[in-house]
């Protein structure tokens, strides 16, 4: 899909359907981290495009500090034997 | 349907295919890495986590498309309005594209607490000894330890940080488990990097190479 206007932008849109891939809800542990390193990185640095978005950002240290509860309480939960890790998943 | 702008990038740099829900806007030199999401869709969801992760690895490994990433949070509900973004800040968005050519980020997470070298909580008292001593004593010799281990990591910081261009390196929090930097290094020594990194004699999880996230 492309879209243009007066103002002298061009904008391509992906073609490729939301739909095409089935939804993987079961992960590795792997791909579990990368995933959360990137939602890490994308909450907490990168630059900074100030605006219109209080309501958003708001939401976003909430979701922040969210995603450091479950990291640490995972680990925690790990390293006291509550949960066990079988073949880099939680058993 | 809201537009979250993900990354900023040069625009004669060619177009790759992007996953679904993903667009590139242009304007001038410089273009937009756009995620058009439906209202109220959770960023934590791990199929856009995955269609995110796609799209930064075919622009800027695949394609080697140097990538400003942006912070979560720049939603607007019109193309033109990004468009009037990179219009207004383009001078500094291509001085950064410029100052982060070919350049990548490395990751690491160092472990900051060895549990084999950590005295057992509660320990018998010695004889002649009162066990509120003993516990002080402990205490002290734990703090002493883990105070090491945070020299013994950042030593090694500092030395990997030689081989890189830049680091970004706060102090750990207290009470911290982990001890978080990141290397801004030449995409062509990510490698030999990693190569160092092996000799390391810390536990560390790497991440990357990824856009320069800490670096912008």
């Amino acid at each position: 899909m492309e879209h243009s206007d007066t103002s002298g932008y061009e904008f391509w849109l992906s073609e490729a359907p939301l739909t095409d891939s089935p939804r993987q809800e079961i992960v590795n542990a792997e791909e579990e981290v990368t995933l959360l390193e990137l939602l890490d990185r994308l909450l907490t640095k990168g630059v900074v495009l100030s605006g219109d978005l209080t309501l958003s950002i708001a939401e976003v240290d909430l979701l922040y500090v969210g995603l450091r509860l479950m990291i640490t309480t995972a680990d925690k939960a790990v390293e006291v034997g509550a949960v066990k890790l079988r073949n880099g998943r939680l058993a | 349907m809201k537009l979250e702008l993900r990354a900023i990038r040069r625009s004669e740099v060619g177009r790759v295919e992007l996953p679904a829900g993903f667009g590139l806007l242009v304007v001038d030199r410089l273009a937009a890495l756009v995620e058009v999401a439906a209202e109220g869709a959770d960023l934590r969801d791990r199929e856009r986590l995955r269609r995110y992760q796609k799209a930064l690895d075919l622009c800027w490994q695949e394609g080697a498309i140097t990538l400003l990433p942006v912070r979560a949070g720049a939603i607007f509900s019109h193309p033109s309005e990004i468009a009037r973004l990179l219009q207004e800040r383009a001078a500094e968005f291509e001085r950064d594209l410029t100052r982060l050519e070919g350049k990548v980020e490395l990751g690491l997470r160092l472990a900051l607490i060895n549990k084999a070298e950590s005295a057992p909580p509660n320990p018998p008292a010695p004889s002649g000894q009162s066990r509120g001593l003993a516990y002080m004593q402990q205490l002290v010799q734990r703090q002493t330890q883990e105070q090491n281990h945070l020299k013994k990591v950042e030593a090694i910081i500092e030395e990997l940080a030689t081989l890189a261009l830049e680091q970004s390196y706060l102090p750990p929090a207290p009470n911290a488990t982990f001890a978080e930097v990141a290397f801004l290094l030449k995409r062509e020594d990510v490698v030999s990097f990693k190569t160092q990194l092996q000799h390391c004699a810390l536990p560390a999880i790497i991440i990357g190479p990824t856009p320069p996230f800490s670096f912008v």
